[in-house]
């Protein structure tokens, strides 16, 4: 993964405001990679940037070797389901839908069928240790369980990068222990990872940390 | 996205709001319920009246006198105006159009029930008018020539009176007094329904009798078969005209233009079922559009999480689409449910025979699935539009 020359900006009315200025960053297959700067820094535009959510305002990016800025709104839906998992400080489960439902989201996208899209979440929530809570609705779910069920839905589709923003941002020191455990481990499984986090203890697990800060790379940028 | 999920993500989220959801498909019920009420009433009127034409053949055409004292229903407008049996053979020689002609008096006699009186029409006739009104003999026999001639005195009675006087027991062959005379009933008639004769409460006695009963000679009315109902009543104009000096002292109506009329009522009432129908499919195709406006701002990080998770525009545009199309079909099978219970109330209070197809549904469908498409495609593109980088803001 190659970024050269990122620049974000936003126009807000007559304003324009330069979120990214000339981010250049490399991620190698398999790394763990966190990113760490103050609030407001541009850490979440650079992750969705890096996950085909947003599109840079100029500069290039390759994925695997594929320009994203020459691909259509379909090609970017693809890698994301296909390649990129994501991981949210929030959560994001979808309140009405129970774990494996949520689980089973990303598994719709792809045309999966309902038999094979159960086995797969029921497999996942199993490897995130919540296989006897799988009908749960988010709701019934403390919030360390609801990040692992988010977890065990950005796995679904086995996607070579997982994108995860504080993930243990809303959670208190143990639960973010646990889920960070988890996320060690998958690291080790060789899934790459990039980790937006604010605390510099979570980042002695990265092999590598960026340090962004006015929306400019300080530091680590590969 | 495969196509039955995303009909079952759509239901799903029909699901959520169940009260608004039904609230906003109201406009949609209330105008597929018109439609198929329009759609029942105006085929069974339809039926109706085609029914009619075909049963009874020959057109028929009633001439009265005309009534100028309404206070006073029994006497006629004046001396001079009444007909006479002296009409029908003139009539007959006047007329080429005319097939036929059947006169008709009545009065009522007393009957006692219980030590209650009430009242039986009873009516004088000839064969000629059970021939008219194709009046069905449900048992037994009818008046014929013979019985005018040997001057029998026999009555034939309407199901309904049959049952008022008689009950459970079995009329044929027993006895009836009419204004102190004895008539043995010799059998039981039906009515189509449809004719200008109603003998479903009445009593048919032969003319000569009734005349000599009611202590009159006086002709109430007279039934005119006519081949072709316009020379005929242009025709039976004349020799009022001549006759009596004044055609417009007589009441010439035909059945088939009094079917007509009637039709044309019917129609009013189409029209104006036409027009809720369509100002409320109207507004109910407003309502859904806003309700599923509402629905996406409501919605923004679902599409977001949607969205990351590998859905493309078109399958977000999609699943919007398919949740405004099944508003609207469950809108549309409200309606026409709604629609069918009123249909029968209407045709229980008009006597329609009740149309109902799924002829009906089907288009109830289609027009609920067309609305649903032109409702639910701009909340669509806008649902697939959102900016997707919304979930990773933390709210
Ligand atoms: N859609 C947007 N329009 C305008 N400004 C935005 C938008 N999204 C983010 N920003 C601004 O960009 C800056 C960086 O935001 P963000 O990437 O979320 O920072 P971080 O995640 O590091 O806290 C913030 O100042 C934020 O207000
Ligand atoms: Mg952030």
């Amino acid at each position: 993964m190659r970024l050269t020359n990122i620049n974000k900006t936003y126009a807000t009315g007559e304003l324009s405001l330069k979120i990214l200025q000339d981010v250049s960053l490399k991620v190698l297959e398999g790394e763990f990679v966190t990113i760490m700067g103050a609030s407001g820094s541009g850490k979440t535009t650079l992750l969705n940037i890096l996950g085909c959510l947003d599109r840079p305002s100029s500069g290039n990016y390759f994925f695997r070797g594929q320009a994203v800025e020459s691909l259509s709104d379909k090609e970017l839906s693809l890698l994301r389901k296909r390649d990129i998992g994501f991981v949210f400080q929030s959560f994001n489960l979808l309140p009405r839908l129970s774990a494996r439902r949520n689980v089973e989201l990303p598994l719709i996208y792809q045309e999966i069928p309902e038999s094979r899209r159960k086995e797969i979440a029921m497999q996942m929530l199993d490897r995130v240790g919540l296989g006897k809570k799988t009908e749960r609705l988010p709701g019934e779910l403390s919030g360390g369980e609801q990040q692992r069920v988010a977890i065990a839905r950005a796995l679904a589709s086995q996607p070579a990068l997982l994108l995860a923003d504080e993930p243990t941002g809303n959670l208190d020191t143990k639960t973010g222990t646990e889920i960070m455990d988890i996320l060690r481990e998958l690291h080790q499984s060789g899934i790459t990872i990039i980790m937006v986090t604010h605390s510099p203890e979570m980042s002695t697990h990265a092999d590598r940390t960026i340090i962004i800060r006015d929306g400019q790379i300080v530091e680590g940028s590969g | 996205m495969l196509p039955r999920d995303i009909i079952g993500t759509a239901w799903q989220s029909l699901g959520v709001h169940r009260l608004r959801t039904g609230l906003s498909i109201l406009g949609i019920v209330i105008g597929i319920a018109s439609f198929s009420i329009m759609y029942s009433v105006g085929e069974s009127a339809q039926q109706k009246t085609n029914q009619a034409i075909q049963e009874l053949g020959a057109d028929v055409i009633q001439v009265s006198p005309q009534r100028t004292k309404l206070s006073d229903k029994k006497e006629p407008a004046t001396r001079g105006e009444t007909l006479s049996l002296r009409d029908i053979d003139g009539i007959k020689g006047f007329c080429p159009a005319v097939l036929d002609v059947s006169p008709e008096i009545s009065d009522s006699s007393d009957f006692y029930r219980h030590g209650k009186k009430e009242m039986l029409n009873v009516t004088g006739i000839l064969p000629a008018y059970e021939e008219m009104f194709k009046l069905q003999d449900a048992r037994g026999r009818t008046i014929s020539e013979l019985d005018l001639e040997s001057g029998h005195q026999v009555c034939l009675l309407g199901d309904m009176v049959a049952t008022r006087i008689f009950g459970n027991k079995d009329p044929l062959g027993e006895q009836l007094a009419i204004k102190g005379y004895l008539f043995k009933v010799i059998g039981i008639i039906k009515d189509t329904g449809l004719g200008m004769v109603n003998v479903k409460n009445d009593i048919l006695i032969p003319l000569p009798l009734a005349q000599r009963l009611f202590q009159s000679n006086e002709i109430r009315t007279l039934y005119v078969r006519a081949r072709d109902t316009n020379s005929a009543m242009a025709e039976l104009e004349r020799y009022f005209q001549l006759r009596y000096g004044d055609a417009n002292r007589f009441e010439i109506r035909s059945q088939k233009l009094l079917l007509q009329t009637q039709e044309k009522n019917i129609k009013i009432f189409e029209y104006i079922l036409w027009t809720i129908g369509s100002i409320s499919l109207l507004v109910g195709g407003i309502g859904i559009m806003n309700i599923m406006l509402v629905s996406v701002t409501e919605r923004v990080r679902e599409i977001g999480i949607r969205r990351a998770l590998g859905a493309t525009k078109t399958e977000i545009k999609l699943q919007f689409l398919c949740e405004s199309i099944l508003l609207c079909l469950v809108g549309a099978i409200g309606g026409t449910i709604l629609g069918f219970l009123g249909a029968r109330l209407i045709s229980y209070l008009f006597r329609f025979p009740p149309v109902f197809s799924v002829k009906l549904l089907l288009i109830a469908l289609v027009i609920a699935s067309v609305l649903g498409i032109v409702c639910g495609t701009y909340p669509a593109a806008r649902a697939a539009n959102q900016d997707p980088t919304v979930v990773l803001r933390y709210e």
